[in-house]
């Protein structure tokens, strides 16, 4: 199955969600309110994105009180940039995008600062050792999908940016119109994305040897 | 049904519980497509049992907004800082002479290096300082204080250990 088939299949994976619902109001609301000074409306927009946020971030750095640090700098970065933020559009996807580059950032930080032996990938990011071996069947591949413990360790060992957009799609379900924009990328690029960081994992998951 | 068809219909939830009877007829028989949708039911699977901590953040946000940095608080950081580094500055030759195998306080006084990281550390505490104005919020600890002074003492002890080890070899610069 070729690139251009899998995109097009991620294209229709999920539809984009509804322009304008009740939420999303209420949402529009509150960022005009905070944007004209309003204290209480910016604390609410946090109470309202605060906690699936914090499990993104917590899940991608694996460290909980890291996690919530990068959550409240996004959120002091929000601040910051109220006044350009477009109360027309989902404030989620802004901050998932936010949140992503700082946690990158902190794990690109710490690579280099307690694991200098991995290799460097090209985009900056830290790739895992290469575990030449023989590739597992489908009936043991299928095997270790059935173990969360196992998924969740081969997770592990994707690289952050892959682990970042599996994290977004499947466990924030996002579209992938809000995943390219939380990317920053077009939508064709995220689903480019999307489908390397699965192809990676299900490698990783095939390595005879490592589970 | 092809394979196109069905990753279309089934991938995308992750779930092939609510598929159609011909959705579920091709997985059984096709086990590319029954591999990548069991894929996506993993990965959710998996990704929804991870722990989460649950957290309220908003009090901390909106005190550490509130502290944000301005240009009296800078301004005063700023200050603070110089009258220390030029205490420390008098004070510490004035130790040098407690200090066995230190060639001399003039010496200490002369030398161009030392006077330049005096200079460079307050630079750091003053800078940062100011970045923190830019940035719009003070950082943790007080940033730009903490930060030069631990780097103003650092320094100093690098000096000292220089000044020993010149002393030592038979006379400083």
């Amino acid at each position: 199955m070729g690139l251009a088939t899998i995109q097009m299949h991620l294209g229709q994976w999920k539809a984009p969600s509804a322009p304008s619902t009740a939420g999303q109001r209420v949402e529009r609301k509150l960022l005009e309110a905070a944007q004209n000074g309003d204290d209480a409306a910016f604390g609410r927009l946090i109470e309202r994105h605060q906690q699936p946020l914090l499990r993104y971030l917590c899940r991608l750095v694996r460290r909980s009180d890291v996690g919530q640090d990068l959550c409240q700098e996004t959120f002091l970065r929000a601040w910051r940039h109220l006044e350009k933020l477009d109360s027309n559009r989902s404030l989620a996807p802004w901050l998932y995008r936010v949140a992503t580059n700082l946690a990158l950032n902190y794990l690109e930080r710490r690579s280099w600062r307690f694991l200098p032996l991995l290799r460097r990938g090209r985009d900056g990011g830290t790739v895992e050792m290469e575990i030449l071996s023989e590739a597992a069947g489908a009936d043991e591949l299928m095997a270790r999908l059935q173990s969360i413990e196992t998924v969740q360790e081969h997770l592990e060992k994707l690289a952050p940016h892959h682990r970042a957009v599996l994290l977004l799609y499947y466990g924030e379900d996002l579209s992938c119109r809000e995943l390219a924009r939380a990317l920053d990328v077009t939508e064709s690029a995220a689903k480019v994305r999307l489908f390397r960081a699965r192809k990676r994992f299900k490698t990783l998951l095939s390595q005879r040897g490592d589970s | 049904m092809n394979c196109q068809e069905v990753r279309e219909r089934v991938l995308g939830s992750g779930s092939t519980e609510a598929a159609p009877f011909e959705v579920k007829q091709h997985l059984r028989e096709c086990r590319d497509c029954a591999l990548e949708a069991q894929i996506s039911e993993a990965l959710l699977g998996a990704i929804a049992a991870m722990e989460t901590p649950r957290a309220d953040l908003v009090g901390a946000i909106l005190a550490r907004r509130r502290s944000r940095a301005s240009w009296p608080t800078t301004l005063l950081q700023m200050a603070v800082f110089l009258v220390l580094t030029l205490c420390l500055g008098q004070l510490f030759p004035k130790l040098l002479v407690w200090v066995p195998g230190a060639s001399s306080v003039d010496a200490f006084l002369t030398w161009p290096i030392e006077k330049a990281s005096w200079v460079l550390a307050w630079f750091v505490g003053g800078f940062d300082a100011l970045g923190e104005l830019v940035h719009g919020y003070v950082k943790p600890l007080q940033g730009g204080l903490f930060r030069g002074l631990a780097g103003l003492l650092i320094l100093a002890g690098l000096n000292l250990g220089m000044l020993v080890h010149s002393g030592k070899s038979g006379g400083a610069a």
